[in-house]
């Protein structure tokens, strides 16, 4: 989970981490369809997605993952070291978030 | 002095779609029109009549690059500002997208907290321009 900006509005903060979980939740999803995919320009398209929702969430390192393994995947070169790094983060997130109740089974 | 409130926002991502809703609906206070696709804007904006539009660039079918000439065909979008919203920050790709004279780049992931503002400022600085 990540936290609310300071000073945001409880009821504000409470919808944003309402729609952060809805988020999280969704993400072994995503990761297994990026993973699993042989199109290299629906995996692109999977992680420029990623990329922009992640940051918006306030996710920011796994945003910053997913962009790498996005130039990885644009420019054509080995983009596994940079998949597995991704896949960390957002198994570590989902950890977090699970073991905090956020998210359930 | 006219209030600044209706934005539109076309972007195919239903996370973006989420994030813009909230940070520019509940957060920012404006009335949004939020389209899944260019054609789906092109249908509405004669209705809505945005003051601002945020452009997905890219997006299926129509791009955000294709959808912008479009909108600026259209009587009810002169001088109304459009903003590209991308993930794409390789500056070849930012130098390509300004070719096309937009108000302006928004690059993702953007700050919620802080894209009221930023679209005010767009706004403030691009409408009225015959762009």
């Amino acid at each position: 989970m990540v936290n609310p900006p300071d000073g945001m509005d409880p009821a504000v903060a409470a919808q944003f981490l309402e729609i952060q979980r809805t988020f999280m939740k969704g993400l072994p999803q995503r990761l297994q369809g990026i993973q699993q995919t042989s199109d290299q320009r629906a995996r692109y398209v999977a992680l420029h997605q990623l990329t922009g929702a992640a940051g918006g969430y306030g996710f920011t390192v796994l945003s910053a993952l997913a962009r790498d393994a996005m130039d990885a995947v644009r420019i054509d070169i080995d983009a596994s070291g940079a998949l597995a790094s991704l896949a960390d983060e957002i198994t570590r997130i989902c950890a977090q978030a699970f073991d905090k109740g956020a998210i359930r089974l | 002095m006219e209030l600044f409130e209706r934005v539109m926002c076309i972007e195919d991502d239903p996370d973006i779609r989420t994030i813009l809703d909230f940070s520019l609906g509940r957060m920012g206070g404006f009335k949004l029109s939020l389209c899944e696709s260019g054609l789906q804007a092109l249908e509405c904006v004669e209705s809505f009549k945005p003051q601002m539009v945020l452009l997905d660039v890219m997006m299926p079918g129509m791009s955000g690059p294709e959808t912008l000439p479009k909108l600026r065909e259209l009587s009810v979008m002169q001088g109304v500002p459009i903003v590209f919203l991308t993930a794409k920050a390789m500056q070849d790709e930012l130098a390509a997208l300004l070719e096309l004279a937009p108000t302006g780049i928004i690059v993702k992931p953007f700050d919620p907290v802080l894209l009221p503002q930023s679209i005010r400022e767009f706004w403030e600085a691009g409408r009225g321009q015959s762009s």
